[in-house]
């Protein structure tokens, strides 16, 4: 299956997502606060973002996370994995994830 | 006498105002040891090199007064014009002063304002800008802008009968489920222009003995409560100048706040930095967070009595 992306979209990581150990998280009610011990950033998630990056913690692989996440939200896997490509584009920008060479 | 403050016993032979009294339960850990000392010993025994600087203290006007040096080996050396330098090892347990002489402000009020706090927080605690007195079973935390309102708010509750808990930063620890607060000394400290809204120093005299003057106000020691106790609210004062009425509301925590709110940003050990978010994001599960709304003008008691009415 590919994905409906765009060319200047980013691609659902293949490899394995993961939380660096430098990196602590922590849910409050309305965000998430990312922590990167290392550089002392603080960096927020909103609510559905925060929910992403829980799935992605909990199955280290994307395509899975975003399955979790359109059945918990009842909305169109589709659109989840763009958003959640996007967000991982973004969060390994910053050094918040570490994504695994799927080879 | 066993003595105590944020947490921690306080041993030797130096004795710190507001600080005497039995204790409930502390950190396991052994005290700190306050003991006088002279600024060329405490030079003479620093390290030549190998130091930096890990936190500056200023003025409300930018002026440095103040600063703090970490040394890997040989701990902390703090410098604070007008109080004194005052040397601390790594683990907190020793803390030696030497005061300036003839200052206008007493040197003890440095170690109670910046010293303990440091030290509980090398001990693992974590410290947060505000004051707290006991409100039913628990604590209820106050905190404000710099000139704020925020002791002369204290000061009305502790008026109404409320106990003191601490006065400018409150020591917090993670135990269980709850976030206890860790009783500060009992003093505290208000303004000339605090003490007349308290309705003068007649009325300010039912808190304690008379009050020892400093510059911009006076410094007085008052009766608190000698354990810590579970947090209960988080109360944020705002006084503006468009408020019509006084009105307290509970809203989401923001976490910029509550980190924002950190009576020492300086210290950024990663373990630190990891406890403080740790402790931030228990309190917005657990505590609620009260903004306390308020025209610049409101009489501290009704302030006061909103916050006993919410908490």
């Amino acid at each position: 299956m590919s994905d409906d992306t765009s060319p200047a979209d980013p691609a659902l990581p293949t490899g394995k997502v993961r939380v660096p150990e430098n990196v602590v998280h922590r849910s409050f009610e309305q965000e998430t606060v990312l922590l990167n011990l290392d550089s002392g950033q603080y960096h927020g998630l909103n609510a559905t973002a925060g929910k992403m990056l829980a799935a992605l913690e909990e199955d280290g692989d994307a395509a899975a996370a975003a399955q979790r996440v359109a059945d918990e939200f009842g909305v169109d896997v589709a659109m989840v994995r763009a958003d959640l490509a996007r967000l991982c584009d973004e969060l390994a920008g910053r050094g918040l994830v570490v994504i695994d060479d799927p080879r | 006498m066993t003595r105590h403050a944020f947490g921690l016993e306080l041993g030797g032979p130096l004795e710190i105002p507001g600080t005497a009294g039995a204790p409930g339960p502390h950190l396991a850990a052994p005290p700190l040891v306050l003991e006088p000392a002279t600024r060329d010993e405490l030079r003479a025994q620093w390290p030549a090199g190998g130091d930096r600087s890990v936190a500056r203290l200023r003025t409300g006007t930018g002026r440095l007064v103040g600063r703090t040096l970490q040394h890997p080996d040989a701990g902390f050396l703090m410098r604070a014009e007008t109080f004194g330098t005052f040397a601390m090892d790594r683990a907190a347990t020793r803390l030696r002063c030497a005061p300036v002489r003839r200052s206008p402000w007493p040197w003890e009020r440095y170690v109670v304002a910046q010293a303990l706090p440091f030290a509980a927080l090398l001990r693992g605690l974590e410290v947060m800008h505000a004051g707290a007195v006991k409100v039913g079973d628990g604590a209820v935390a106050l905190t404000a802008p710099s000139h704020g309102g925020k002791s002369t708010l204290l000061g009305a509750m502790l008026l109404r009968g409320a106990t003191l808990v601490a006065d400018d930063v409150v020591a917090l620890e993670a135990v269980g489920e709850d976030l206890l607060v860790h009783p500060g000394p009992g003093l505290v400290s208000l303004r000339a222009e605090g003490i007349e809204l308290l309705g003068g120093r007649q009325a300010v005299s039912k808190l304690g003995p008379p009050p020892r003057p400093v510059p911009g106000g006076s410094w007085m020691e008052v009766e608190r409560h000698p354990g810590p106790l579970p947090l209960r609210a988080f109360v944020v004062l705002r006084r503006e100048a468009g408020a019509r009425e006084i009105s307290i509301e509970r809203l989401p925590p923001d976490p910029r706040l509550l980190l924002g709110s950190t009576f020492n940003a300086a210290w950024q050990e990663p373990a630190r930095l990891s406890r403080q978010l740790d402790v931030c994001a228990m309190l917005s599960r657990a505590v609620p967070v009260l903004h306390l709304h308020a025209p610049l003008d409101a009489p501290p008691g009704e302030l006061a009595a909103a916050v006993e009415a919410a908490a």
